[in-house]
This record gives C-alpha cells, sequence and structure tokens, in this order.
C-alpha cells in the first residue's frame, strides 16, 4: 500500500472515530474529558501493534480483557441502561482496535462503531453543537471511504502493479509532465467536488424526504419528568445580582405589523400568590374561577384540559386582542411557560411528542406548567388575550372580594407581615384615594420615585421584615423588593395581589424581525386583582434599568448569533416536518415559477406572497446563472490557452496570450486555424494574404515562436504594442 | 452497473433508517438517512462520471506463440478537465479478474497499464475481451463499459528446441552437394552456439578464448533445402487427434526454425496452403505465420498425403512428410522412398 494512501486512511479514520466521540461530547451525559479517550488510543497504537507484532503475551493479556470486557458489559447491565453499556462496550472495541494491527476489514469495524457511537448521540438528544459534528463525521468518513476504497482495490488485487504516468510530451496537445504539486491538487479538487456533493445531497435529501406521520410501527414516549413554576422567592437574601447577557428567549410575531409588538412585554411565568415569613410561594386560588371577567365557564376549561398534551387552551375572553407569539426558548424552563399576559392557547411547535403542555395544577389558567422528556429547548406558539381598560374602568371596578373570593383564598391573597408603621405609611399614602386603582397607583407611583433606588447589589435584609426594612432602611434594592413592597402595601389595605415571575421587554433585532429576551430581563412585578377586570399589571421597579449592566456589544452580537444557529438547527433541522416541507415547496414555486399556489394553497393559507420577491427571486437566479456560466466560459478559454502556465515564465505567458488572441481573431474572420502551428498559420496567411496587414500576422507569429520556443525575452512594452498590433488586423480578402 | 457487498449494506441501512425515521419522526435520523442516501447516489453517480472521457487503447505484440504469456499495454488516456480514481481493467469471461488497475488518472493524462496474456491455441486471435470498471469513490457500486478494440495476435505453435541432423538423411535431394554449411565432415566456420545445436559440434578452446560458446559448422555434403509436407486430416477414429495435430504442428515449427537458423531453405506444404522455399529471419516469421492458420481439416482429400506434388524444388529438397495420426507414422510413401516422420522418433535437444 503506497504511504500516503496509508497516511490518508490512518488520518480520515481518525477524525471519523474522534468526530464519534465528540457526537457523544454533545449530548448531556458524557463530558468534554471523553474526546481525550480517542487521542490516547492514537497515541499508544504504535506501541500495541509493536507489541502485537511482537508479544504472544501482549495478545493473550488482550484477549483475556476482551472476554472480561464482554463479561462486564453484561454485568453493567444491571447498573447502567442498554445504550450505555453498549456504547461502552463500542468503545471498548475501538480502543482494542486500535491497539492492534489492523487489516481493511478493521477499519471496516473502526468506521462503523464511530457511526455508532454518532447514532448513540442522536438518540440522547445532543446540543445544536451536533451540527459541526456531523459535518466533520460525513467529511471524514467520505475521506475514509474513499481512502478505504482504494486500499481494498488494492489489497484485492494484490500482484497487479499500478498504473505508469506517462511522462512529459507523450501527449498530442503539449500538456505538461505529471508533477506531484498538480497531483495533489487533482486528488484535493476531486474530494472536494465529492464533499460538496454529498453535503448538498444529504440536505436535498433531509428536506425533500416525505415526512409521514411518525409511530406506524409503534413508539414509546421518552421518560417522562415533571417540571413546574418555581414557588419560591426569598426576599431576605442578600448579595450582588450578577446579570446575564444570555438570550433565552426568541420571540417573533408574526401576525403585527413589521414583526413589532407595540405594547409593553410582560412574559409571564408564573404567579406567586402565597407570602411567609419573607418568600413568595405560589399556591393558587380555588374560588377566582368563578370571577365572571372569565366569560367562558371554568367548569368547561377544567374538564377540557386536565392532562398534559401538546396544545393547551381556553375560551377567549370578550373584547380581548389576540397576539400570536412564536418563542424559540434554548432551554425548557422550570417556571412555567413565559408567554404574553394573558395565555388563552400555546401549542408546542417542534417535537410534541416530547415536552406536553398543562395548565397549572392549582386552578390557574395563566400559567402553563409542562412535561418534558430529555430535550432542553422548546419551540412553541402562544396566543395571548391582551386587554387594556382605561384607567375610569378601572376606578368603577367594585371592590366587592369578600363575595368573589372564598375566605381562605382572600386570606391568603392579603396576608401580609408588615409592620405597623409600613401600614401606616400605605394607608398615608392612600388616604386621599377612593378606589383600588388609585390606592395601587399611588404606592406605585411612591415606590418608582426618587425615595428609592434601583440596585442589584444590596445588603441581607433581616428575615422576619424584610419589606419593612427595604421600605423604610434601605430604600435600595431590586424588582423583587420593589413588586413585594407594592404587592404587600396593597395587601394591608385589604386589595388582593400577588407578584409575578417572568421577563420584561425584549431587544429588538431587525435582521431577525424579532426580539430577543436575555436573562438578565428576569423580573418580578404585581398583578391586582380588579373584580371583572382580572388581575392588572403594576410595576413599580423603575424602567431602563437594563442600562446598569455593562453591555458588551460583541458578546451580545455573537449570543444573537449562537441563539440564530440554535434556533435554525432546532426549528428548521430537528423541527422540520411536512407542514413546513410544503410550505417550502409552495413557496420556492411561488417565488420561482409563481407556480403552485393551488397545490400547497391549504398548506398556510392566511400567508401573504410579497408581490416583490416572486419577479425578484427569479430575476436574480437567471442572473446569477448567466454570471456563472459567463466566468465558465471565461475560465475554460483561460484555461485553454494557459494550460500548462505553470511550466512557462511570464513572458512566455504573454505570448501565449497574444497567440491565442490572434488564433481568435482569424477564427472570428472565418479563418480556420484549428489543427494549424504557428508556421502553418503564416504559410497559409502568407500564400493566401486574406488579412490586411500580412507583415503583423507575421511579426506576431514569429514573435510567439522566438518567445515561446527560443526563450527570448518579451517585455511588457513590447507587449502591448503587439497587441496594438493585433487588434490592427482586419478581414480584407476571401474567406477560406 | 455492480452493487457490490458494502453498496447492499448501504442500501439496506439507508432503508432501515428511512423506516425509523418515519416512524420516530426523529430529524436527526432524518439527517443520516439524508447522509447515507447522499452517498449511495454519490456512489452511483461518480463512477459513470469517473469513466467518462477516459478511452482505452490495447497494444499487443504482433505475434505471441501458443501457451506462453505475452505483454498487453493499456494506455489509458483521461479526456476530462478532472482526474479519475480508482479504475480497473477487467478481463470479462466467466470469471471476472482484474487485469490491471490504477489509483489516479490525472486530468488530460494518460497512464500506461500493463497485463499479460496467455493464448492456450493457435491462430489468429483478438485480445480478450476486457472492461474498464469504476467504483470510486466509496466502491458500493461498480460500472463498467467495455473496450472496443480490434486488436489482433497471430499465435504462433510452440518452438522447441530439437535436433536437426537426421534431416540431412532424408531421402529427395539429387542435387550434387556443395561445400556449404552442413552436417558433414568437413570443417566450414564457426558461429555462435543456438539452442538444439549438438553438443558435440561445440568448439570448446575456441569458446573459452571468445567468452561464449560456439559451434563448429561443418560443410555440408546433401541438401539444404527441406521440404515438410503437413498432413491435415482429422481422421474419425483417433483420440485426441487434436492435441497430437499440435504437436505435429509444433514439431514441424521447431524443425523449420532450427533447420533456418542453420541457413536451411525451408518450405512447407500443406493440402490447402504452401509456402514457397526461402531462408533467413523472415521466413522464420512466413513458416510461424503460415503454421498459426493451419487448421485440421475433415476433407477426406486431405488425407495420406495423396494431395502431394512436388513443386519447383524438386530434385533440390529433402521432404519431411509429417502426419498427425500415428497411424501413418513410418509408412512408406510413393515418393522416392520417403516415409512420414514417426514422431516418436524424432530426437529432442
Amino acid at each position: 500500500m503506497p504511504d500516503n494512501l496509508r497516511r490518508s486512511l490512518q488520518a480520515s479514520s481518525f477524525l471519523l472515530v474522534m468526530s464519534g466521540y465528540l457526537a457523544l461530547i454533545t449530548t448531556q451525559r458524557y463530558t468534554a474529558a471523553l474526546a481525550f479517550a480517542p487521542l490516547l488510543f492514537y497515541a499508544l497504537a504504535p506501541l500495541g501493534e509493536y507489541l502485537d507484532a511482537n508479544s504472544p503475551w501482549y495478545r493473550r493479556i488482550t484477549a483475556a480483557v476482551s472476554l472480561l470486557s464482554l463479561g462486564a458489559a453484561i454485568v453493567s447491565l444491571t447498573v447502567l441502561d442498554l445504550l450505555t453499556s453498549v456504547t461502552l462496550l463500542v468503545m471498548y472495541i475501538q480502543a482494542y482496535t486500535l491497539m492492534h494491527r489492523k487489516r481493511i476489514s478493521n477499519y471496516h469495524h473502526l468506521h462503523l462503531m464511530a457511526f455508532f457511537l454518532l447514532l448513540a448521540a442522536f438518540v440522547q438528544s445532543p446540543d445544536p453543537e451536533i451540527a459541526p459534528v456531523i459535518g466533520l463525521f460525513v467529511f471524514s468518513a467520505i475521506a475514509a471511504l474513499m481512502a478505504l476504497h482504494a486500499c481494498s482495490e488494492l489489497a484485492r488485487n494484490e500482484g497487479i502493479g499500478l498504473g505508469e504516468i506517462l511522462p512529459l510530451g507523450v501527449f498530442d496537445n503539449g500538456m505538461p509532465a505529471f508533477d506531484t504539486p498538480r497531483h495533489v491538487r487533482g486528488v484535493a479538487a476531486v474530494f472536494a467536488a465529492i464533499a460538496v456533493a454529498c453535503f448538498v445531497l444529504m440536505v436535498g435529501i433531509f428536506y425533500l424526504t416525505p415526512r409521514m406521520e411518525a409511530g406506524l410501527l409503534g413508539r414509546s414516549d421518552p421518560v417522562l419528568f415533571q417540571t413546574g413554576p418555581s414557588r419560591t422567592v426569598d426576599l431576605s437574601k442578600g448579595g450582588t445580582i450578577q446579570q446575564s447577557q444570555t438570550p433565552v428567549m426568541h420571540v417573533e410575531f408574526p401576525e403585527e405589523p413589521g414583526g413589532r409588538y407595540p405594547g409593553e412585554m410582560y412574559w409571564r411565568a408564573t404567579a406567586l400568590d402565597d407570602y411567609q415569613n419573607g418568600q413568595w410561594h405560589s399556591k393558587g386560588v380555588s374560588s377566582i374561577r368563578t370571577e365572571p371577567a372569565y366569560s367562558v365557564p371554568v367548569s368547561d376549561i377544567v374538564a377540557s384540559n386536565t392532562g398534559f398534551r401538546g396544545v393547551v387552551e381556553r375560551g377567549s375572553w370578550d373584547g380581548a386582542q389576540m397576539v400570536r407569539q412564536s418563542i424559540y426558548m434554548d432551554d425548557t424552563p422550570e417556571d412555567g411557560l413565559p408567554c404574553l399576559t394573558m395565555v388563552e392557547r400555546v401549542s408546542v411547535s417542534v417535537n410534541r411528542h416530547a415536552i406536553r403542555l398543562g395548565w397549572s395544577d392549582r386552578g390557574d389558567f395563566s400559567v402553563i406548567i409542562l412535561r418534558r422528556g430529555p430535550q432542553r429547548w422548546i419551540q412553541y406558539e402562544a396566543w395571548s388575550d391582551v386587554r387594556r381598560f382605561s384607567p375610569e374602568q378601572l376606578r368603577n371596578a367594585p371592590d366587592r372580594y369578600r363575595e368573589l373570593l372564598s375566605a381562605h383564598d382572600y386570606e391568603r391573597l392579603t396576608y401580609h407581615d408588615l409592620l405597623p408603621e409600613t401600614r401606616r405609611l400605605a394607608q398615608d399614602l392612600t388616604r386621599d384615594q377612593q378606589n383600588v386603582y388609585d390606592k395601587a397607583s399611588a404606592i406605585n407611583a411612591y415606590l418608582s420615585g426618587s425615595a428609592y433606588l434601583y440596585t442589584l447589589t444590596l445588603p441581607p435584609l433581616p428575615p422576619d421584615h424584610p419589606i419593612d426594612a427595604f421600605i423604610h432602611q434601605t430604600r435600595r434594592g431590586h424588582c423583587e423588593l420593589y413588586a413585594s413592597a407594592l404587592a404587600l402595601m396593597l395587601r394591608s389595605l385589604g386589595v388582593p395581589t400577588r407578584v409575578v415571575a417572568g421577563y420584561r421587554g425584549g431587544e429588538w433585532n431587525d435582521s431577525d424581525a424579532a426580539y430577543t429576551v436575555r436573562a438578565d430581563m428576569a423580573h418580578l412585578w404585581v398583578e391586582v386583582f380588579f373584580p371583572g377586570y382580572g388581575w392588572i399589571t403594576f410595576d413599580p421597579s423603575p424602567r431602563g434599568i437594563e442600562s446598569l449592566a455593562a453591555r458588551n456589544r460583541l458578546a451580545q452580537a455573537f449570543s444573537r448569533q449562537v441563539l440564530r444557529a440554535k434556533i435554525f438547527w432546532y426549528r428548521d433541522v430537528i423541527g422540520f416536518d411536512r407542514t413546513l416541507q410544503l410550505n417550502l415547496f409552495r413557496n420556492a414555486g411561488l417565488q420561482l415559477f409563481g407556480l403552485g399556489s393551488e397545490l400547497f394553497g391549504a398548506a398556510n393559507p392566511g400567508q401573504a406572497i410579497p408581490t416583490r420577491a416572486s419577479w425578484l427571486l427569479p430575476a436574480s437566479a437567471i442572473v446569477l446563472i448567466c454570471a456563472v456560466l459567463a466566468a465558465w466560459r471565461k475560465r475554460s478559454r483561460a484555461r485553454a490557452h494557459s494550460w500548462y502556465a505553470g511550466a512557462l515564465t511570464s513572458d512566455q505567458r504573454r505570448a501565449v496570450t497574444l497567440y491565442g488572441g490572434l488564433r481568435r481573431r482569424l477564427r472570428r474572420m472565418g479563418i480556420s486555424v484549428t489543427g494549424l502551428t504557428a508556421g502553418e498559420i503564416q504559410q497559409h496567411i502568407e500564400a493566401a494574404p486574406i488579412v490586411n496587414d500580412v507583415s503583423a500576422v507575421r511579426e506576431l507569429l514569429e514573435t510567439y515562436n522566438q518567445v515561446r520556443f527560443g526563450g527570448r525575452p518579451l517585455s511588457r512594452e513590447r507587449y502591448a504594442s503587439l497587441k496594438r498590433l493585433l487588434r490592427s488586423i482586419e478581414f480584407r480578402g476571401r474567406r477560406t | 452497473m455492480r452493487i457490490r457487498a458494502s453498496g447492499w449494506a448501504f442500501l439496506i441501512s439507508f432503508m432501515l433508517g428511512l423506516l425509523a425515521a418515519w416512524n420516530t419522526g426523529a430529524n436527526l435520523l432524518y439527517l443520516v438517512v439524508g447522509g447515507l442516501g447522499s452517498f449511495i447516489v454519490v456512489s452511483l453517480i461518480i463512477p459513470m462520471w469517473n469513466l467518462r472521457g477516459l478511452s482505452v487503447a490495447r497494444s499487443a505484440p504482433d505475434a505471441a506463440h501458443r501457451g506462453e504469456p505475452f505483454g498487453i499495454t493499456l494506455r489509458v488516456n483521461n479526456a476530462k478537465r478532472m482526474p479519475s480514481g480508482t479504475i480497473r481493467i477487467e478481463r470479462t469471461g466467466p470469471v471476472p479478474a482484474t487485469a490491471a488497475m490504477a489509483l489516479y488518472v490525472p486530468a488530460r493524462s494518460s497512464i500506461l497499464l500493463r497485463t499479460s496474456w496467455t493464448f492456450p491455441n493457435r491462430g489468429v486471435h483478438r485480445l480478450p475481451a476486457m472492461a474498464i470498471r469504476s467504483g470510486f469513490p466509496f466502491g458500493f457500486f461498480e460500472c463498467g463499459r467495455p473496450i472496443r478494440d480490434e486488436v489482433e495476435v497471430v499465435v504462433y505453435p510452440r518452438v522447441k528446441s530439437v535436433r536437426t541432423a537426421w534431416i540431412e538423411h532424408l531421402p529427395g535431394a539429387r542435387s550434387a552437394p556443395r561445400i556449404i554449411r552442413g552436417e558433414g565432415d568437413e570443417f566450414f566456420s564457426l558461429r555462435g552456439y543456438i539452442p538444439g545445436d549438438d553438443v558435440r559440434h561445440i568448439a570448446w578452446r575456441a569458446s573459452a578464448k571468445k567468452g561464449t560458446l560456439l559451434v563448429r559448422e561443418m560443410a555440408r555434403e546433401t541438401s539444404r533445402y527441406v521440404v515438410f509436407a503437413l498432413d491435415t486430416l482429422r481422421p474419425p477414429d483417433v483420440a485426441n487427434f487434436d492435441e497430437l495435430f499440435e504437436d505435429a504442428v509444433e514439431m514441424v515449427a521447431s524443425l523449420a526454425v532450427a533447420l533456418l537458423n542453420r541457413q536451411y531453405v525451408v518450405s512447407i506444404v500443406s493440402p490447402d496452403r504452401r509456402l514457397s522455399g526461402s531462408e533467413g529471419k523472415s521466413q522464420i516469421r512466413h513458416v510461424l505465420d503460415m503454421l498459426a492458420r493451419v487448421m485440421p481439416s475433415d476433407d477426406p482429400a486431405h488425407g495420406g498425403f495423396g494431395w502431394f506434388s512436388y513443386g519447383d524444388e524438386y530434385g533440390r529438397a529433402s521432404y519431411a512428410f509429417i502426419s498427425a495420426d500415428p497411424r501413418q507414422w513410418g509408412r512408406r510413401l510413393p515418393f522416392g522412398g520417403s516415409r512420414v516422420v514417426d514422431l516418436r522418433e524424432v530426437p529432442r535437444a
């Protein structure tokens, strides 16, 4: 086997094995340290091969270890799951193969094992980092299979000599001799062409393979475990809150003009209604379901929404504006699913079988909780009823809480442990206010004022009365303290309130026409119950608090690109389904040919087709194709005349260019020069003077011969004058 | 298009992967299916593309001897702008076998491949059927096309070393003896040793001086013109006649070549062919060429040397009557006391 071929096989096999391990690392089960395993195996492989060749003891010991490993793999099934056991066994087989002498079939085994590791990674919900690993795997698989094929052919036909490359001068067109750089370039070009073809085909097959309804042969869903909203906010903790700019949500408003949402965005995750000892918890209310604000009978909702499913919904409220959101979250939340207030319907867009949704099991039809499988990300669509009430409407809201709420619920929603001076402060602030709305607004304005400072660094507060300490002593804090202060002060006035955890705001990205919600936008605000209107948001925390964070634009841009790549991976690759496929075909057909609306019209009937794109895209495609064809033609012409450019001096190349120009010019005149040498052309022209300047042709041809074959110099000035001479040649006689 | 074992493995994997993807709806499995499918499609297309622009020109010696291998040179020319990957030249037939292979054919270049072949029978034969095949790049599928050319090779009979002294005693030559090279008693000259020469004629002292074997040529007292008459009738009741006939032809060829190397004039006649007497290297080629084409005949008129008639050489030549039919060996013929040569008695070198 030639050395370079053997080296290619070894290198590509190493990459293939390595990519199998890297694929495993992209799952949560394995750490990055696993990448050292193949490195170690390959480092020790020469020693293993040497021992295998020279030491029978080594062979006996490794055989014994293999038997033990097989037994250990079987025993490990009692401790580990089947996939892990088999994966470990595969790793051992790879290591064993690498540590012994290898025949062609052993390389087959190595590649097969690497493929198995990739599959093992696939079924363990890998991170999006698997995408480049797949690329590396395909790339190295192409190289490895090509090298393996060549080696197999050599092994199968052992004893048959390889071809001999003919030396310079054996070709009619005077091609240069075979040389190593050209050889390498040729191999590289072929490899690149095959790799590109494989990647394009892989993407094409992926997108074009018809999507069927899953479960033809039966399927068991992954093991589910339940997550729910975090039910605790501890106000007494001090310290500094580190702001993380990690994007947590990518939000699109498909039905809003320009994709922008006009209102203030409160991404409501969970509501915390129980306050005890400086901590907020979620316990839920039962009696508030009878509130007339829910125009849909709550009993129906309860009956139809028990259990977890891919879609949850309730009836819509009268007079609410429906806002549709398409949300991608990189990490499935454990604090409820963030949606705009108040969510009416949520549908998981991708991998519906992996994540199941349900309303909060505490009777709150404003919080979505979920069950998830091993998958960490989620893509979902939410429809929210956004209701806007005027202050006047809210001022007129009745305050008959005891009629609407059970005594237990009312007590919990108005419970507080404020000190008397804080209660007095609340009463003083609202002394002149006659209704709940004005009272809440007054306290809200007081807390939002200059008397309090928003900060993320605060000292520990007393565990028994943290809010009193905030209101009267420290007067500095973050949203948790602001919101808690408002909520508890209102509670001290007998108004049912709760705090809500989620995110506030969003960062608009023009390029995506979408909002990015970052981790540092996490927020806590207050909801006050208004009979007849439901829970109304009040937020005492000052606006513009994001300016407190030192924004790193580069880090933001990078994290945005990472998020975009992840969204592409999860939504357009992992989440690619029949609907997306049909939409893809439909849009492609419409944009390229203006066809397909009838065929695929049902796929997305509401979507308007951009009229500009309907002609812009085909026109761009045609221009692009023409440009590629023109470039290809120019290049092939250039190559036809400079095939051996690498073997020529710059003077000779100029002479060849001139000669090529002369041939083209004569050909355009209808003079056939095909198959004629320079000397024959000269004889031909001189015998039948069909051009206006025979001497010019002669000079050009003689110069070409002298420079090209005689090694004479051809300066740039002389070259320029000859070009002018060339342009002066015109047809004058009868064509031959 | 042939599907090889690895190709079947990939096809089955592809189908299983597709079923799994359809069943689970997992897009990562669709991605695996896409990868496998791309490899399969590339393996289907690239071999055809790999063979595009490749032309194979075979060249072989004009003549070869029966049962002896000879070289075939294959010039594979790649007219494409892209190089071609692994190619194989395969001898087609019931049991295909690789004749030659190349890992790489540079763009717009040629490579030379060499293989050998042995024809088991005399005659004029075309080069064996071959095909150029390629499984590049992965070897899952292999496509090929036959090499179409009309290269012919004349297959001569085998030439063995034989002694020719007994030729001198054949009847038929009636011309006066001349002092020319022959196997008489008088010294004529020294020449280089030719396999088949009687070792008794080696001039050891002169050979030692010269450093190479030299043979004493003696003046000849009898005719130097030998006519071989070859009977070609295939008797229906002789077993293994074809082998016997091949032996007879090889004997004629061996004797003729040995005699021509000794400056004899040799002529060969058969029922349907006649090679005029001549000497020298060119006559060797003519003799072998004629013998390559002589085939057994079922025409009864071709048997028993009844077809034989003297030619221009009558009176100058010795006649050797050769037959493949063992029953004919030693039979007296009505041509000046001639007998059919008993091939068993011909001394070998």
